[in-house]
């Protein structure tokens, strides 16, 4: 089933943009020049898990910062030479064992990271009693800010993400099903641990303020899950509208290759980040990929980037470029951990009056930077210190992608939309023509 | 009653998958008196041997699982010149941190070769089912229990009407003295432990259409098993096919009364429960954990 719309996708982008009311500040545009800046170099460290069960994901983020860096110092705007060391963070120990030993070991004067919510609550505090600021480029929790008062997050947090996915099934997709919201039934499944929690929880909150209905509520362990059949029998006794599914690659995979084998029919499932973005699920999933949501921040592969200004599409041009000389792939992570690094050393750094926490939370307040102006879609303005949530990229905001011929589009809100509506709700088992194998 | 039917299905196919991998743990403890913690790393290994093989040459994984057995029969009496070896006897402690030393290097040596991404083994048969009686049986899950169980049955019958599982058996009960009525004590471990670590990576390959690979897959699966090879008791066989059975089945029931997340909770209990009543375990013998003990 086909929803109609009549936006032309670049148009739609532009015109969400222009709603956020915002005024247009082309990336390097605003800097300062070199001689004004008070920082002449800052050494950066990059946390990331490069081992251990989350160093999958976490390398297309890692390369993303490597390559901004890079970026950054052949173009030298600012006159600021950047040098950057890397620290592994497998788990949240390692974390914070991380920050101390980029912080000890290596002096480094700021610590971007991470990928991994559990590792950014461990880690971001812990370099907050050691004074030093910290990038939060690709972890979701809500604590990572909130609870804090050195991060500057410049993706998005939990709270908006659980929120908007529950909000897209109360609102775009219960009219594309066409059912009331107090008709509507909805499950919600997530992995027990930091990621998928704090996203379980806004999702509730959100749920708790509407009619609809929440028949089932189970959260599992991810890294210990080896069948998810109890659940799927219990989806098919409560018969759900949607299932919120908040999960990694391998049990996103597993409930999905184990709804098949016990013909579980749901209209419509929405992930929340983590595997239900990856094209690893994809791959394992083949065609029967396709109709299943995600919300995300965007990424450039699920925006029009025609419709980004020339500035973006240039930076954007140089991240291909970097990734394609090293032989690397460009995911999701890559874009977030990029874009936010690029902002962090282009517009937060040249502005700040020195590499203190102080003075990097007031220049990261001065930021503007238009959605047009970023390779992922989505504009860059943090809420000051002092204030609730300080260091929160407000312009982070959720889009609802979909999967369609094995690559994520966004779907909704109908005005950043690139594509309709594809298998709304999803065929059944028997429906599927097309063979799972490749 | 058609629901109860497809929950006891899906806990005993379950129960199958990790039969095959407790088994051979059970046997390595029984008779070498290790505690192999890299057990399910040889899973791994067979999982992603699997993988390449479909990958690189298209050849069916059920295939590609049969031709890489010699390489991890080769593999396993490699670790076992190498490591296993040097460990018997030894105090504990040494055993324990051998095989943890040699858990934590395959998943390193997988993580650097093959890096941390997710891979799947997607064919034909991944989403195929069985529907005997309105049940819906997944076929890989199915012949991965019908190997764990003919697998069982076939080292039951070596272990209990040959000589030579006769041998491996007397060295179980008691090294010395069966060392003085002439069994080669040292080729009976490095046998036991190869084909066991072979059935490992067997498994791996066998669950390789059903699960994503990654280089940690084998951390989702070893607790478990110790709690299977334990609960069914130290070197028992049996033991470890009966535990696995009714772990899978506690697994799949307690998941869909109580909720996944209880469903670790409910086995657990279920093993401290019997460990209270019964110390040995199901079918183990008392003392089992003691080097040469009877």
């Amino acid at each position: 089933m086909v929803k109609s719309r009549s936006n032309c996708a670049s148009r739609a982008l532009l015109v969400g943009v222009l709603a956020m009311g915002t005024p247009l500040l082309a990336l390097g545009a605003s800097a300062p020049a070199a001689a004004e800046s008070a920082v002449e170099s800052v050494k950066v460290g990059a946390l990331f898990p490069q081992s251990g069960d989350l160093a999958f994901g976490a390398a297309d983020a890692l390369e993303g910062v490597q390559i901004a860096v890079e970026l950054f110092n052949e173009t030298n705007q600012h006159g600021i030479e950047v040098e950057l060391v890397t620290a592994d963070a497998p788990d949240p120990a390692g974390g914070a064992a991380g920050v101390r030993q980029l912080v000890t070991g290596d002096n480094v004067d700021v610590i971007v990271g991470t990928y991994a919510s559990a590792i950014a609550s461990a880690a971001a505090p812990a370099a907050e009693r050691l004074g030093i600021p910290y990038i939060e480029t690709t972890a979701f929790a809500e604590g990572v800010t909130r609870n804090t008062g050195n991060v500057i997050r410049t993706t998005i947090s939990s709270g908006a993400l659980g929120a908007s996915a529950m909000d897209f099934v109360l609102t775009g997709l219960a009219e594309q099903l066409g059912v009331a919201e107090d008709e509507m039934r909805v499950a919600l499944l997530y992995t027990d641990d930091e990621f998928g929690v704090s996203i379980a929880e806004a999702a509730l909150e959100r749920l708790n303020d509407a009619a609809a209905t929440l028949v089932i509520e189970e959260s599992y362990p991810a890294a210990t899950t080896r069948d998810l059949s109890s659940v799927l029998l219990r989806i098919q006794q409560e018969e759900p509208h949607a299932v919120v599914h908040i999960a990694q690659v391998p049990d996103a995979t597993l409930f999905w290759r184990q709804a098949q084998q016990l013909d579980v029919h749901i209209p419509a499932v929405i992930g929340a980040g983590g595997g239900y973005g990856q094209s690893e699920f994809a791959e394992a999933l083949g065609p029967n990929v396709n109709g299943i949501f995600n919300v995300v921040p965007p990424t450039s592969g699920s925006i029009n980037v025609e419709a980004l200004s020339s500035e973006a599409q240039d930076l954007l041009a140089g991240l291909q470029s970097g990734l394609e000389e090293r032989g690397w792939d460009q995911g999701p992570y890559t874009d977030w951990a990029f874009m936010g690094t690029w902002v962090f050393l282009d517009q937060i750094v040249p502005q700040a009056a020195s590499l203190s926490v102080d003075d990097l939370m007031a220049a990261a307040a001065e930021v503007d930077v238009d959605a047009l102006d970023s390779i992922t879609g989505f504009g860059f303005k943090f809420i000051p210190a002092g204030e609730d949530n300080s260091g929160q990229n407000e312009r982070a905001i959720p889009v609802v992608q979909q999967w369609q011929d094995g690559r994520l589009v966004v779907t909704f809100p109908e005005e950043l939309a690139v594509s309709q509506f594809i298998d709304t709700p999803l065929p059944t088992w028997e429906e599927r023509t097309e063979p799972i194998a490749e | 009653m058609q629901l109860t039917l497809q929950i006891i299905a899906n806990g005993l196919l379950l129960g199958g998958l990790y039969a095959l991998l407790a088994i051979g743990l059970t046997l390595i403890f029984g008779v070498l008196r290790v505690v192999n913690f890299a057990h399910a790393e040889f899973m791994m290994l067979g999982m992603f041997g699997v993988y390449w093989i479909w990958r690189l040459t298209g050849i069916d994984p059920y295939l590609a699982t049969i031709i890489i057995i010699p390489l991890l029969f080769a593999f396993g009496l490699l670790c076992d010149r190498l490591i296993i070896q040097r460990t018997i006897g030894a105090p504990e402690v040494t055993v324990v941190f051998a095989t943890l030393g040699l858990s934590i290097l395959l998943q390193n040596a997988a993580l650097t070769a093959w890096t941390a991404d997710i891979r799947s083994v997607t064919t034909h048969y991944t989403g195929m089912v069985l529907t005997p009686g309105g049940l819906r049986i997944s076929v890989p899950m199915l012949i991965s229990f019908a190997v764990a169980m003919l697998a069982a049955l076939g080292l039951w019958l070596f272990l209990s009407r040959t000589f030579y599982g006769k041998a491996i058996q007397a060295v179980a009960q008691n090294r010395e003295a069966a060392v003085l009525m002439g069994i080669n004590v040292r080729r009976v471990y490095m046998w036991t432990f190869t084909v066991a670590v072979t059935a490992a990576g067997v498994m791996g390959g066998l669950i390789a259409p059903l699960y994503s690979i990654y280089p940690r897959i084998g951390m989702s699966f070893i607790v478990t098993v110790f709690v299977i090879v334990v609960l069914g008791g130290l070197g028992s066989v049996s033991g470890a096919v009966l535990a696995a059975l009714l772990i899978g089945l506690v697994e799949a029931s307690a998941g869909y009364l109580i909720g996944t997340a209880w469903a670790e909770l409910s086995y657990f209990l279920i093993f401290l429960a019997v460990l209270i009543v019964r110390p040995q375990g199901f079918f183990g013998r008392r003392g089992a954990e003691v080097f040469g003990g009877r």
